[in-house]
Formats: C-alpha cells, sequence, structure tokens
C-alpha cells in the first residue's frame, strides 16, 4: 500500500512528465513546422532556377529563330542581286552580253597587251523573215543563231548581241586569217540550219559578216566603224558572204602616224 | 485611335484602324532604326489589346526586311499570341507574291510558335 506521502509524489511525477510531453510535443510541431517551411523555400528556389532555365531556353530558341529569318532574308536578296546583275549585262532573248557588257569587254581588250579581233554578224533580210514568219520565228532565228555563235567560239573569245538582228564577236589571239575560217565555218553552218515557219513549213536563213583586227593604240570607235564598213562591203557585194578589213587599209596608215 | 505611318523607300506603310481592329503593314522594311520605327505601332498594339476584348487583323504584306524588323515582327507577334492565350480574337493574314514562294515559307518561319489563325495566302500576280 502507498502511503499518502508516496502518493503524493506520484501525483507530481505524472505531472511532471506530462508537462515534459507537453513541451516535448511542442517542440516538434515547432520542428515540423521549420521543416515545412523549409522544404517549402526549397521548392520556391527550384522552380525559380526552372523557370529562369525555361527563360533562357525560349530567348535562344527566339535568337535562333532570329537569325534563321535573317539568313534566308539575306539569301533572298543576294539572289536578286544575282538576277538584277544578269539583268543588266545579259541580253534577254539570247543570254548572251548585252550591248554594254560587249563594250566594257571591248574596251579591256583594247586596253591589255594581247592581239584581237571583232567581227559583226547580221542576219540578212531579217525583216523579210519577221514579215514572212512572224516574230516569234524571228526570235527562234536570233535564238539559234546565238547558239551557233557560242558552238564557234574558243576560250578567251566573248560575243553579244549588239542590237536586232546584229551581233558583236570578239576573238582573241588570232590571226586574221583564222578569223576568217571561224566566220566562214559559222556562216556555212548558220545558213545550213532549218526553221520551223508553222504547218511544217521550214525555212532558212544567212547571215553576213564583217571582219576587222584591232590595231594596236586604235580607239574603239575607230575599231567598230571599220568592222561595220566590212559588214557594209558583205552585204553590197550579195550577202551571205565574210568581208574582212585589214587594219592596215584605209585611213589606217593615218591614224597609225597620230597614235605612234 | 487611328495610326499611319507613310510608306519610304526603306520602311513600309504602316497602318492601325482601332475602329476596324485592323493593322495593315505592307512594303519593304529596313530602315535605319527598327525599334524607333515601329515603337508607335507597337504601343497601339499594346493599348488596343489592354482596353478592348475587341478583335484585332493583322494584314502583312512584307517583302524584304532587316534583322531588327524580323525581331519586331516577332514581338508583335509574341503581343498577339499572349492576347489570343487569354481569349482575344486575334488573327494575321501574310501576303505574298504567286511568283515569290520564298516570302511564303520566311512566314512560315515566323508562323511556327503562333497557336492564334495564321493565314499565308498567296496574291494573284499584278499585271
Amino acid at each position: 500500500m502507498l502511503s499518502a506521502e508516496d502518493h503524493g509524489d506520484a501525483v507530481t511525477a505524472r505531472r511532471l512528465l506530462a508537462e515534459l510531453y507537453e513541451r516535448y510535443r511542442d517542440q516538434k510541431r515547432l520542428l515540423d513546422r521549420l521543416v515545412r517551411i523549409s522544404d517549402r523555400y526549397q521548392l520556391a528556389e527550384r522552380e525559380r532556377g526552372a523557370a529562369y532555365a525555361s527563360d533562357y531556353r525560349r530567348e535562344v530558341r527566339r535568337i535562333e529563330k532570329l537569325v534563321r529569318i535573317s539568313d534566308s532574308y539575306q539569301a533572298m536578296l543576294r539572289e536578286l542581286t544575282d538576277r538584277l546583275r544578269t539583268l543588266s549585262t545579259h541580253d534577254d532573248l539570247t543570254g548572251l552580253l548585252n550591248r554594254r557588257s560587249l563594250r566594257e569587254q571591248l574596251l579591256e581588250a583594247i586596253a591589255g597587251a594581247s592581239a584581237f579581233g571583232v567581227a559583226f554578224v547580221d542576219v540578212d533580210h531579217f525583216k523579210a523573215i519577221n514579215d514572212r514568219w512572224g516574230h516569234l520565228a524571228g526570235d527562234t532565228v536570233l535564238g539559234r543563231l546565238a547558239e551557233a555563235i557560242v558552238a564557234h567560239l574558243g576560250h578567251g573569245d566573248s560575243c553579244g548581241r549588239w542590237g536586232g538582228e546584229e551581233f558583236l564577236i570578239l576573238l582573241r589571239g588570232r590571226p586574221a586569217a583564222t578569223m576568217m575560217q571561224i566566220a566562214e565555218r559559222l556562216r556555212e553552218d548558220v545558213a545550213n540550219l532549218r526553221h520551223a515557219g508553222g504547218d511544217g513549213a521550214t525555212f532558212s536563213v544567212t547571215i553576213s559578216l564583217g571582219l576587222t583586227v584591232h590595231r594596236p593604240g586604235e580607239a574603239l570607235e575607230a575599231l567598230l566603224s571599220r568592222a561595220d564598213s566590212a559588214l557594209y562591203q558583205a552585204k553590197e557585194t550579195g550577202r551571205n558572204r565574210s568581208v574582212l578589213l585589214p587594219a592596215d587599209e584605209e585611213r589606217g596608215a593615218t591614224l597609225d602616224h597620230r597614235c605612234a | 485611335m487611328n495610326l499611319e505611318i507613310a510608306e519610304t523607300s526603306s520602311s513600309p506603310f504602316i497602318s492601325a484602324d482601332g475602329d476596324a481592329g485592323r493593322v495593315v503593314i505592307r512594303g519593304d522594311s529596313y530602315p535605319e532604326n527598327s525599334f524607333e520605327l515601329f515603337r508607335p505601332l507597337i504601343e497601339w498594339v499594346e493599348t488596343y489589346l489592354a482596353q478592348a476584348g475587341r478583335p484585332l487583323r493583322f494584314e502583312i504584306e512584307l517583302l524584304y526586311m532587316n534583322t531588327s524588323s524580323v525581331r519586331v515582327m516577332m514581338d508583335i507577334f509574341d503581343l498577339l499570341e499572349s492576347a489570343f492565350q487569354q481569349g482575344t480574337d486575334v488573327g494575321v493574314v501574310w501576303l505574298f507574291d504567286a511568283g515569290n514562294e520564298r516570302v511564303a515559307e520566311l512566314a512560315e518561319e515566323f508562323k511556327e510558335d503562333c497557336t492564334f489563325p495564321f493565314a499565308i495566302t498567296a496574291k494573284a500576280r499584278t499585271p
């Protein structure tokens, strides 16, 4: 049996224990809260980091897209520039050089050290072809003539459409006799071409050529004027022929003295 | 609430009509300062989208653009995208010449991240 005193001690002990337990519970609640809050901070930090990473990735994608689109625009402009350059230097119908580019090449050849000659090529009775077979047929004739001329050129030679049905060939480093051979072969080949006139009809065309050789120091206009005279002679003497005026003929001698 | 910026040799025609809910951008865009050129338009779009729940249509016919103009267009499409996400009726029609498919390809690039209606339409070639 417990004495009254003992009993009092036991009650006190139990109360103390209860108090202790209560304090322990409080501490635990505090610790739980602390852990929860800490976890929440950690989560928020992680989300913030993830958001930064996502923003960063998004910004990189935007810049990549910007660069890609910008590059495409640049490529587009480049293509346009190339197209415009071709348009400004070439003849639309035949794809050969145009008159302006030919003049530039002639001036370069004059400034250069190598010998060269030129040939004017003109379609005989071109107006009659257009009238009889139509302008489309006439255009086709010019296109095929352009192909034939290119086929007879060597490396370093140039040719272009001087205007209308007239072409100009620039032959580099060839003696006059070789130039004449080239001209004659071209003339014969062109005369042998058959052109479709529609409804199964075919026709052929002939060309006349006027050739000359550049005289050292001679100006462009004098050279062209002599080649033009040669062409005129070819036309006057019956067409479908080549005429070569040597560099030292006609006014050549006096010009030579002046330039020397 | 209208805005109109005249076309120059290096900048497009820009018009924003608040009553019609329509923005038109037409021409080439390679100005010296794209952000300066487009700032009034961006402010207009922000104001319009902020106050009205009304629809907004963009009609774009741009051929050449410099990099900063591309950037500005991307920003504008971002504004439209977030308005669309909040339920605003927005849309873009990008017109290109039938003969110039590359412009259509570029418009596709712009369209890529947009979820709002974005039409890329070929225009019959003007004779």
